[in-house]
């Protein structure tokens, strides 16, 4: 008990790296909250007004109507203009796309048994998404247009269906998949939850880094052990008081988020998901205190190592990791790396239990993290013995 | 008959193929300050290292307080207290939640160690500083709270390892007085040090160690004893005559005599009034000198013959 209790006041003089890296962590929280509702709001998308040219060849009754349409949802250039022109300006990106009516078209569109469709001859840089999103509002709009004349309306008619279909709001709609459980999870990924766990591991690291390891290292000087280990206190008993407090705080730390996740995540909060992902944070939680006790024997000044490891250190396993950059956004290099990392499982993980896999499915990624911490941990005994029996 | 503190029989400690105590043997008495001298490597620390059983040891036996001392026996290490030569607290700790932290290894009972806390502040000095931080003291009142931190628990048996390093000299004749009062309130002292003067003032038997090995143990004057030189006599004067100088050479006890920018020294072993007879020559030749004055040996002098070493020869 007195080494406990003399841990925390030891501790108490750390705290103000734990109270930054808190706010710091809050702060994250905040923004991410604020990220994921406004990207799953589907009023968060505008319809976008380019400026096009356009050519009609085809002068039909379908060519005109089309271009009517495309008058009235985008700028449309109709001058003459030469092909080199046409390039320059598509280059310099003062036209989205070049789009040209065809002869032939209206026929084409008018005759139910043409096999293949005429299709509109459009230029766009391939850079670009503006482009490719033209095209597809362009296909989509014959589509629709096609779809009704040949159901019976008139072609005035199926343009201005046409018409109200593509400018009436879309609804996302969730996609029902199957966990190999059997259950079903609502989920298409991007969670709430994903988006809130997914980088806490970070703010634990730097907390424990930061402000847990000068203070365990404190009670690890030679001077001062000797003279404990001389006064028959028994080392175990110290160990086990050290071990506890470490844990009592960090645990803290987790418990701190898990309280403000419960809060933000809405109606995922205790969820089968949210609480596997609370758990996931858990056993990271222990793997980084696992970490820190072998890092506490490196011969390093505790104030140069616990702020070389919380910045650097931490910074490293949460890039590599995948706390910050989604995995499929990670290099195969950078990813193979990270597979020695307790951060890549956790986020695999989480990215797991995100498109609703179950238990079963993550067990083998929380034994990674606890087996990471446990070698860290008989890595760091094994040294911290050979030091003594050198020293 | 005194109750023997410390027994130390046929020590031996070896580091692969050097060998760090050499069947070293060492008693020490009830209430005494005992001093263990030695040249850096000597063995000094290994032997306490072995006592404290922070170390094992190849061979010998070692006895405290009348019982055989081994790394379990925590009642025996409870009745000894360490005062090392770094400064060892908590700088996160105020130098009350220090003493209190060292003593609550040893003292379970919170009434009995809040008494002994206070009782340790107040023995060193530190009641003004109860809560300030290590950084906010001094060097000599950092070495106060580290005496304290050693003595809290009222031990029998203290082992101060050079706990003056480093201190003003008004810090250290409070140390020293401090360890004399220890002493005098009951407490047996092993006291290191490269300080001979602290140890001519402090230290009731001296041991000299070098290579693992007791090379001379006794008071000081057993020590002083046992060198050639017993009294130096050092007349200041100009233009001495070699023919002179050879007289000198030629008085009874004198065994070397130097001259160099105008001091003379008679060095004299043995025999009484060597200071009168070397006046007695000055006046007969009717050659005047300034000054004359006779140095009886240090124990600097004792350690540099015994081992051949300066004490302090990492300075």
């Amino acid at each position: 008990m007195q080494v406990f209790k003399a841990f925390f006041k030891v501790q108490k003089r750390y705290m103000i790296p734990a109270i930054m890296f808190t706010l710091m962590g809050v702060l994250m929280l905040i923004m991410n909250y604020a990220m994921a509702h406004r990207s799953t709001s589907d009023n968060g998308f505008q319809s976008m007004s380019l400026p096009i040219y356009l050519t009609d060849e085809d002068q039909s009754e379908v060519s005109s109507l089309l271009a009517d349409y495309l008058r009235r949802t985008h700028k449309v250039d109709e001058a003459e203009c030469s092909d080199e022109m046409l390039t320059e300006r598509l280059y310099y990106q003062d036209l989205a796309a070049a789009i040209t009516i065809p002869k032939g078209f209206g026929q084409a569109f008018t005759d139910k048994n043409t096999g293949d469709r005429m299709e509109i001859r459009s230029v766009v840089d391939e850079g670009l998404a503006e482009g490719h999103m033209l095209n597809l509002q362009l296909k989509s709009f014959l589509n629709s247009m096609y779809a009704f004349y040949h159901s019976g309306m008139s072609l005035t008619e199926a343009a201005a269906q046409a018409e109200q279909t593509q400018a009436s709001d879309n609804y996302v709609s969730l996609v029902r998949e199957a966990t190999e459980e059997g259950t079903v999870n609502e989920r298409s990924g991007e969670s709430t939850s994903r988006l809130l766990f997914i980088f806490i591991p970070y703010v634990i690291m730097c907390s424990v880094f930061g402000s847990l390891l000068p203070a365990v290292m404190s009670f690890g000087e030679s001077e001062k052990k000797r003279r404990e280990n001389a006064s028959g206190f028994a080392v175990w008993k110290r160990s086990f008081a050290l071990a506890f407090g470490s844990l009592v705080f960090a645990l803290a730390f987790c418990l701190i988020y898990v309280v403000i996740l419960a809060f933000v995540c809405g109606s995922e909060t205790f969820s089968e998901m949210w609480w596997l992902m609370a758990l996931n944070l858990l056993i990271f939680t222990f793997s980084t205190v696992m970490m820190m006790a072998f890092l506490s024997v490196i011969p390093l000044k505790a104030s140069v190592l616990s702020s070389i490891v919380s910045t650097v250190v931490s910074l490293g396993f949460a890039f590599l990791g995948g706390l910050f950059v989604p995995m499929q956004y990670l290099g195969e290099g950078v990813k193979m790396i990270g597979r020695f990392l307790p951060t890549y499982w956790y986020a695999t993980a989480v990215e797991a239990l995100d498109k609703g896999k179950g238990f079963a499915s993550v067990l083998p990624y929380f034994g990674i993290e606890l087996l990471f911490g446990l070698a860290c941990l008989a890595i760091g005994l094994a040294l911290s013995k050979a030091s003594e029996r050198a020293g | 008959m005194a109750e023997t503190v410390v027994k130390i029989t046929n020590l031996v400690k070896r580091y692969k193929e050097l060998i760090a105590l050499d069947n070293f043997s060492l008693e020490i008495q009830k209430g005494e300050v005992f001093g263990l001298l030695g040249p850096n490597g000597s063995g000094k620390t290994t032997t306490i290292n072995c006592l404290l059983t922070l170390l094992s040891y190849d061979n010998g036996e070692i006895e405290l307080f009348g019982e055989k001392m081994t790394s379990k026996r925590n009642d025996l290490k409870a009745r000894i207290g360490v005062v090392p030569q770094q400064v060892a607290v908590f700088e996160e700790l105020t130098v009350y939640d220090n003493i209190d932290f060292f003593c609550g290894l040893y003292i379970k009972d919170g009434a009995t160690r809040k008494k002994y806390v206070e009782d340790a502040i107040e023995f060193v000095g530190l009641q003004e500083f109860t809560k300030f931080y290590p950084k906010k003291l001094s060097g000599g009142l950092l070495r106060r709270l580290n005496i304290a931190c050693g003595i809290a628990h009222k031990p029998e048996l203290i082992i101060f390892d050079e706990p003056t390093v480093a201190v003003d000299p008004q810090s250290r004749n409070k140390i020293l007085e401090g360890i004399a009062n220890l002493n005098a309130q009951g407490a047996t002292i092993i006291y290191t040090t490269h300080y001979m003067e602290e140890v001519e003032q402090l230290c009731s038997r001296i041991l000299i160690m070098d290579h693992g090995k007791k090379v001379a143990i006794g008071t000081k004057d057993e020590l002083k004893g046992m060198i050639k030189n017993t009294e130096s006599v050092v007349v200041n004067a100009s233009d001495l005559e070699p023919a002179f100088i050879e007289k000198i050479r030629a008085l009874n006890h004198v065994y070397d005599v130097s001259y160099h920018d105008d001091t003379l020294t008679v060095k004299c072993s043995g025999g009484k009034h060597n200071i009168v007879h070397v006046v007695d020559c000055f006046a007969d030749n009717d050659v005047k000198y300034r000054q004359i004055y006779s140095i009886l040996p240090t124990l600097n002098e004792v350690f540099l013959e015994i081992t051949g070493k300066q004490l302090r020869d990492n300075d």
